[in-house]
């Protein structure tokens, strides 16, 4: 299975061997200024920016498009409210019984400011974390002194939801070697009640399982790692590559207040 | 200092208060093979949590190498004593292969470079290369085991020790294992495991014990293993080459073959015997 921080695209394009703490900095700030801009323009600039880089690592537009589409039911709901939410210039009205709803102008343009915003942040992190990795990703953490108490909670919580899947895939394949359908609906007794019970046992079992493998990972020396491990100043060829990904969403934020006309026109 | 391992009246209770130690025994001499045996519930995987610092004595004591394993001693106990657990569901936690056997290499503070040649060896000696980027969660259930060891091994401790190591591997895979083993006792490391395969431990062990109910039974060599009365008591059965010779008192052998080889070796000793008569 292929998961949200496996490393992706060429196994060592110069993207991936930037320093993870470089990349870290550079492509959150990155998401954080580009998230402030308000022109459709300049966000599909900033997006096709990091689609160009994932290139450069050898990753598709197929492959962020893909990350889109998991994140999208979270975010997708308020987009596709926010036409009818926003007042303005109604371009299509209908009812619903008697309650009449209209599409607003300033709703779709909001809505797609929304929507284009959350693909760079989208964007940015895939190609944060398919260049770094997980291990990276958690080292850059600690090295730029992120608490350790936040690192071991995303190491954790990343370990043991594919304790939790697995331990869910096995239940649920016992139940059905003895017969056990699902499919029927939720509401059937027989149905609700079994997945019932199994939620109930799962949250036991994986409970001890985890900490079994936590007793496993003390075996294999956790903790035993010191963070004192000398930290190096990053090579100037990966300060280069941090430096040109933040001068780009600069230059974005530069030019939309640079007060060029055409954006007030579509605000 | 010839006992690698010593533990003392060792008394361990879990939580919901099921007392699996009570007052243990035992001592292993440094580049042994020791096989634990004992029946389902006597304690060996209790005990060979005790052995690598996860769960620290209630009463009672546990030495490796001289020390006595306290809170203060079971970090660096974890670097001596390597442990592979009896389900590999329970070690192998990572995303992939790789990573998950190059956690505790990692946690050992060693170089990256150092840590890429401890996993190639240790994945190359259970024969798990070619999976190296797979997720061992797809993996059956032997690979899953083979990639717990694998783990263990990349560590490099002075001492193995092993939960049911050959559950649910195939003849091959056992075979394999048992190379491995036998490798790593070359290189003087002691090894434990904790088995219920008589034919496992008549063959490769030079040191046995067996438990019952949290308590030594008896500790001796491989000969324990066609006492009558001890493997009555502890709800073991005879290795299938002890039970053959005791089916054939007629050979009035004492002490009775107990690997392959001893057997072989009587087998061809009685045919040249027989074929003397025959003239
Ligand atoms: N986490 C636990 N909580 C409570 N009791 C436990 C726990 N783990 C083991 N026990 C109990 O402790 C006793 C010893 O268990 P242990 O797992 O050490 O036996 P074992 O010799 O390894 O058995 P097997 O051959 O079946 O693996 C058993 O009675 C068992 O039920
Ligand atoms: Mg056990």
């Amino acid at each position: 299975m292929d998961h949200l921080f496996s490393p992706a695209g060429l196994a060592n394009s110069a993207l991936h061997r930037v320093d993870p703490r470089v990349k870290t900095v550079s492509i959150l700030c990155f998401t954080a200024l580009v998230s402030t801009l308000t022109s459709w323009t300049a966000l599909l600039f900033g997006a096709s920016f990091l689609v160009v880089l994932g290139a450069l690592a050898g990753l598709t537009p197929l492959y962020f498009g893909r990350r889109l589409l998991w994140i999208l039911p979270f975010g997708g709901v308020l987009i596709a409210v926010l036409p009818f939410a926003v007042p303005g210039e109604i371009l299509a009205g209908f009812k619903i019984g008697t309650h009449p709803i209209g599409v607003s102008k300033e709703g779709i343009m909001q809505a797609l400011i929304l929507f284009l915003r959350m693909m760079n942040a989208v964007f940015a992190l895939t190609l944060l974390t398919a260049t770094t990795g997980f291990r990276g990703l958690m080292r850059a953490f600690r090295e730029l002194r992120v608490p350790l108490v936040f690192v071991q909670l995303i190491e954790f919580t990343v370990r043991y939801i594919f304790v939790l899947i697995e331990e869910t895939r096995r239940m649920m394949l016992a139940r059905r070697a003895r017969a056990f359908r699902t499919g029927k609906s939720l509401l059937d007794k027989r149905t609700f009640l079994t997945l019932g019970q199994l939620l109930g046992v799962l949250f036991l079992r994986s409970g001890e399982r985890g900490e079994r493998i936590y007793l496993a990972m003390l075996a294999r020396g956790l903790g035993n790692q010191s963070i004192k491990r000398e930290l190096v100043w990053p090579p100037t060829r990966d300060l280069g590559w941090g430096l040109g990904i933040l001068t780009f969403a600069l230059a974005l934020r530069m030019l939309e207040t640079g007060g060029s006309s055409w954006q007030t026109l579509l605000k | 200092m010839a006992n690698i391992i010593e533990v003392e009246d060792l008394h361990f209770r879990y939580r919901d208060g099921t007392e699996a130690l009570r007052g243990l025994s035992l001592s292993i001499r440094k580049g042994s093979r020791v096989a634990i045996l004992g029946p389902n519930g006597a304690g060996k995987s209790t005990l060979l949590l005790h052995l690598n610092g996860i769960y620290l004595p209630a009463r009672g004591k546990v030495r490796i190498l001289g020390r006595e394993i306290t809170a203060k001693t079971e970090r660096w106990v974890k670097s001596k004593v390597g442990l592979v657990f009896q389900d590999p569901d329970d070690q192998v936690f990572s995303s992939s292969v790789w990573e998950d056997v190059s956690f505790g290499p990692i946690n050992m503070n060693l170089s990256a470079e150092e840590v890429r040649t401890r996993v190639e060896q240790a994945l190359r000696a259970v024969q798990m290369e070619e999976h190296k980027n797979k997720a061992p969660y797809h993996l059956s259930y032997g690979q899953k085991k083979r990639v717990a060891i694998a783990g263990v091994l990349a560590m490099e401790p002075e001492i193995i020790v092993l939960d049911e190591p050959m559950g649910y591997l195939d003849p091959r895979g056992k075979d394999n294992l048992l190379a491995i083993l036998n490798e790593l006792h070359r290189r003087e490391i002691t090894i434990v495991i904790a088995t219920h395969d008589v034919d496992l431990a008549a063959e490769w062990a030079d040191r046995v014990i067996i438990m019952k109910n949290g308590r030594t039974l008896a500790e001796g060599d491989t000969s324990l293993l066609a006492d009558e009365e001890l493997v009555r008591a502890a709800d073991l059965r005879f290795p299938v080459v002890v039970e053959i010779f005791r089916r054939l008192p007629e050979l009035n052998l004492n002490p009775l073959p107990k690997t392959i080889s001893e057997a072989v070796e009587v087998i061809r000793a009685e045919l040249k015997h027989a074929s003397w008569e025959h003239f």
